[in-house]
């Protein structure tokens, strides 16, 4: 898998798709940008700007339009021709203009022609009718006629009732100054293109001419919406100052006078408006093909566009980023190696690269400043939302878009190897010729420093401390009495926290040591202080006391090692031991009785059986001392009555005990007492203890056995007391060793290894057995843990 | 005349155990190792073996468990060095009849045997008719009609308390009772001040049924409960 992964044709596929995935993404993005760009979030093309700009534009004209014809073109004052063509500025372009000069217009009628053929001549969909509500007068073209009757029946029924069924239209009436819009979203009617519609109509030419809203709210339309509620609001005023249309003087005299009522100072009509009007306009659906359907036509395209490029935008991005995180992982790996490849150009200082990337990142805002926006005379908008129109461009980006691309990720993935290989910093020229070395140097000196100070004999470790202290306190108390006061509270405080830190970290590493040495010291020696992150004096001691720790541990295992090692030998041993024992003893026995009954030889023979007899005992008492002693006896820990296993074990001694005229003298509890221990072990204890009472009581003496409850112990002690026969001559301790008898001389009997087996067994079952000697009275102690 | 096979590494020790068992009427056919023990039994089968654990070719335990699969059922004898607990039960589980720790004492080796003799000889004309008021344990045999007690046929003389007891125990073959159960049962009074009469009692009772009254195969001690009167296997 990876000697795929890393190979080289694999890594330059994987560049390859990730280079293209990339530009497809770009591509798709773009296509994809459009519609939100152009329309934001516009469902239907009635509500997008761009068509509610050019609807108000028609029905501006058709405002201009009527006027002409209400006042009579010719009639309309020479002089204000200047005025008016200030004011249709941008809509009469010079073409127009050169065109009047060659034709048959006058140039006063350029204007009136112009509009008459916008809106009657040229093809299209934009449909008006206006009507003087006084003079009965309406204007409208031919084919809305035809078109009404062909909805409607009659135009009135269409004015009435069809008009509300188109998609888009807007109803004026400048009699009482309302509007009404409807079809897709009325507010994206921009209202004061309607108002400077009606206003149009109704005020006189000169008023409009000085005035420079109006110029202003022509541009607005054309241009932006932006400043819309500010003039509207303000122009409303204005229209409500200066009074609806019916207001003004039905005669009007031909001099300007100035009205000063209101804020704004009106120029009086020049003419007086002829009544009020009713305009009705809407766009109907694909009549003909114009500039509306050209705008529905590139929504549509638009919209579609947004809809089938999104998925793969989505798809190619997740592509993509899943690419670059696959080449951010196998850039500069090799099948055959585990170091990283670096490429000749990855030897470059890296400054070189990073300045690289960072000039290719600003470079396509550049490039778009300088040289695409001037040529191709549009805004990044534009470009982004005609995109696909620029068809001989998109070929150029995409190419440009691959170049760019290669070369940025030529760098990247250069920077990728360089921090792989741990090269980053010193291929720079900065970190080559100043930073590594400067890094080294202060390395060393601390690392001086640290050894000079950690060496120093703690008498002068504390006075440099104290020295250090003392600085600090002088310059604070200095900074305190001088100025300024903050430094001197400022360094108080560091100083303190400082300090504090210091005491907590001392506290915290000496909670550990105690933690961990509390258990080494209860015999958990496998436990050791952790370390890390102690100061450098309490990490030393914690050290030096693991290492004690380490050592004793080690004795302790090799001592368990070795009496494991010792009981298997023992154990081995003894079977060895015992099948040439097994001939002795049954030759003699044949020998035995080969013998004649009398005689020496029959003694000879008898003390022969006797001796290879206890060679078995001793044989048996090693193997189970030793195993004793290692802790590899299996014990079965059960919950038993005492007083029951003591009187079973005094049962089998009695006649030996009274075979020696001893009298035993018992105390037991009347109630159990219950213990948790191994039963056959316990009663290889007692039986050992009476054994020996057995063995060295003075004849004729009482033997006391007692169990009692010693209270909050939680143990259940046996005490079995009996006078010595002998001089009770070595300490309890001496006694317990292996091998010590208590009678030198008395050799023929017990191996020695009783009491010390005794020792072991009740060790082992977390009890335990002592010795105490008064003159001749000889106390053997068992102590048993309680069951509850 | 009875054939025993005796098998041991060791000759010397097969020669004394010839010599004991000789002695008793027995006729021995004698094996050093577990193929040699093996070949001797397919020739011609023996009434018991003898085996050692420890063995060169094929070892005690294989070889006994292999005579049992072949379908042999005479007793067989587990003589050994080893001595734990575990070896003995070990030994037990995979078909001895019992297991003798070396060095043995002769006579109770000729003990065992015999009683494992008689258990194996008499032991299907016994279970043809077992009487009313007639208890078996092993080779252990009470007639609580006649108040006989018998050890693999061999009659035992006991003392009234001793015969009630073992009947109390045998009849609850398996059952711990305390030694204070025993009293009350035997005596119909408490116990106090009694101590440990009844372990006397039966350490008598034990000396008298049992071949090695240290290693009881009927009257069994469980240390710190009580005792119990149970087969070894």
């Amino acid at each position: 898998m990876k000697r795929i992964l890393y190979s080289g044709i694999t890594k330059t596929l994987m560049a390859l798709l990730l280079l293209a995935s990339c530009t497809i993404t770009a591509h798709y993005a773009f296509l994809t940008l459009r519609a939100p760009v152009l329309y934001g979030s516009a469902k239907t093309v009635y509500e997008t700007k761009q068509y509610s700009e050019l609807f108000s534009k028609y029905v501006e004209r058709t405002a201009v339009y009527v006027r002409y014809l209400e006042d009579g073109y010719s009639l309309i004052p020479s002089a204000l021709d200047s005025e008016l063509a200030l004011l249709l500025e941008g809509e009469i372009t010079d073409i127009d203009l050169e065109d009047a000069l060659f034709n048959v217009y006058e140039p006063s009628d350029t204007a009136f022609y112009y509009y008459h053929s916008k809106l009657n001549e040229e093809p299209t969909n934009f449909q008006y009718y206006v009507k003087n509500t006084e003079t009965d007068t309406f204007y409208c073209s031919a084919a809305f006629v035809k078109y009404a009757e062909e909805k409607s029946g009659s135009v009135d029924n269409f004015l009435s009732s069809g008009i509300l069924n188109e998609n888009i239209y807007v109803i004026l009436n400048t009699g009482n100054n309302r509007t009404m819009t409807g079809g897709g979203d009325s507010k994206v009617l921009n209202r004061s293109n309607l108002l400077w519609s009606m206003d149009f109509l109704r005020r006189p030419l000169s008023e409009m001419a000085e005035d420079a809203r109006f110029k202003f709210n022509y541009n607005l339309a054309v241009e932006s919406e932006e400043s819309d509620n500010a003039t509207d609001t303000d122009y409303l005023e204005s229209v409500s100052n200066s009074g609806v249309a019916t207001e003004y003087p039905d005669t009007g005299a031909e001099d300007y006078e100035l009205r000063t009522d209101g804020s704004s100072p009106l120029l009086k009509p020049l003419l007086p408006p002829k009544g009020s009007y009713l305009v009705y306009a809407f766009v109907a659906d694909n009549l003909v093909t114009d500039e509306f359907t050209n705008l529905s036509e590139s929504f549509t395209d638009a919209r579609s566009d947004f809809n089938n490029g999104l998925q793969f935008t989505v798809i190619f991005t997740l592509l993509s980023v899943f690419l670059f995180t696959l080449c951010n992982i196998v850039s500069g790996r090799q099948a055959d190696s585990p170091e990283i490849h670096l490429h000749f150009y990855d030897r470059i200082y890296t400054e070189l690269i990073l300045g690289g990337l960072i000039f290719l990142f600003f470079l396509p805002y550049i490039l778009w400043e300088c040289a695409l926006q001037p040529y191709l005379n549009t805004t990044l908008n534009n470009f982004v939302a005609f995109y696909p129109q620029y068809r001989q461009w998109v070929s150029v980006f995409l190419g440009c878009l691959i170049l760019y691309l290669f070369v940025t990720g030529l760098l990247y993935f250069s920077l990728i190897r360089r921090i792989k290989a741990k090269t980053f910093l010193s291929s720079s020229f900065l970190g080559r010729y100043i930073l590594l070395p400067l890094g080294k140097l202060l390395r060393t000196v601390w690392k001086n420093l640290t050894e000079f100070f950690s060496n120093l004999p703690s008498l002068w470790k504390t006075i440099l401390n104290l020295g250090l202290a003392a600085v600090w306190l002088i310059i604070s108390v200095f900074f305190l009495l001088c100025e300024p006061v903050e430094l001197g509270i400022l360094i108080l405080f560091l100083g303190g926290c400082y300090c504090a830190f210091v005491c907590l970290r001392n506290m915290l590493d000496h909670a550990r040591i105690t933690q961990s040495t509390a258990q080494m010291s209860v015999g958990n020696l496998s436990a050791r202080i952790p370390t890390e992150s102690m100061l450098p004096s309490n990490k030393r001691l914690s050290e030096d006391i693991n290492h004690i720790c380490d050592g004793l541990h080690y004795a302790v295992e090799e001592q368990t090692k070795s009496e494991r090692m010792k009981t298997e030998l023992i154990t081995n041993v003894s079977h060895d031991i015992k099948t040439p024992l097994t001939s002795i003893i049954n030759y003699i026995e044949l020998l035995k009785n080969e013998l004649p009954k009398e005689g020496t030889l029959s003694e000879y023979a008898e003390i022969l059986s006797q001796k290879s007899w206890r060679l078995k005992a001793l044989i048996d008492d090693l193997v189970e001392a030793s195993k004793a002693a290692s802790g590899t006896m299996k014990l079965d820990l059960i919950r038993f009555n005492a007083v029951e296993l003591l009187r079973q074990a005094v049962g089998d001694f009695e006649e030996r005990l009274t075979g020696q005229n001893l009298t035993l003298c018992m105390t037991l509890p009347e109630t159990p007492v219950n213990v948790l221990a191994d039963g056959a072990c316990t009663h290889r204890i007692i039986e050992n203890m009476l054994s020996n009472v057995c063995k060295y009581a003075l004849n004729g003496t009482r033997v006391f056995v007692s169990l009692d409850l010693p209270e909050g112990t939680g143990l259940a002690l046996l005490t079995i007391k009996n006078t010595s026969a002998a001089i009770l001559s070595k300490t309890p301790e001496e006694l317990l060793t292996r091998f010590s008898r208590g009678d030198e001389a008395r050799s023929d009997e017990g191996s020695g290894l009783g009491l010390s087996i005794a020792e072991s067994l009740a060790a082992l079952q977390g009890g335990s057995f002592y010795i105490e000697t008064d003159g001749d009275l000889f106390k053997a102690k068992l102590t048993i843990p309680l069951a509850d | 005349m009875y054939q025993i096979l005796v098998c041991d590494d060791d000759k010397e020790i097969v020669e004394a155990i010839r010599i004991y068992l000789s002695g008793e009427g027995y006729q021995v056919i004698p094996a050093y190792n577990g193929t040699e023990a093996l070949a001797a039994v397919h020739a011609a089968t023996p009434h018991l073996a003898i085996l050692d654990i420890m063995m060169p070719m094929l070892d005690g335990l294989h070889l006994t468990k292999k005579l049992r699969e072949e379908g042999y059922s005479f007793p067989i004898l587990f003589l050994s060095a080893k001595t734990e607990d575990t070896d003995k039960i070990l030994g037990l589980n995979i078909g001895a009849d019992d297991y003798i720790t070396k060095p043995f004492r002769p006579l109770e080796l000729v003990a065992r045997v015999k009683s494992a003799l008689r258990r194996y000889t008499t032991f299907g004309s016994l279970s043809e008719e077992i009487p009313e008021h007639c208890y078996t344990v092993g080779g252990l045999t009470i007639n609580d009609d006649t108040k006989e007690v018998t050890v693999d046929g061999e009659p035992v003389r006991l003392t009234p308390t001793e015969y009630s007891m073992l009947l109390l125990l045998v009849q609850n073959k398996g059952k711990v009772f305390s030694t204070e159960q025993i009293f009350t049962a035997i005596w119909n009074e408490p116990s106090y001040g009694a101590d440990n009469i009844v372990a006397v009692h039966i350490r008598h009772i034990r000396e008298k049924i049992e071949i090695n009254p240290r290693e009881p195969r009927y009257l069994k001690v469980v240390w710190g409960l009580g005792y119990k009167v149970d087969w070894q296997s």
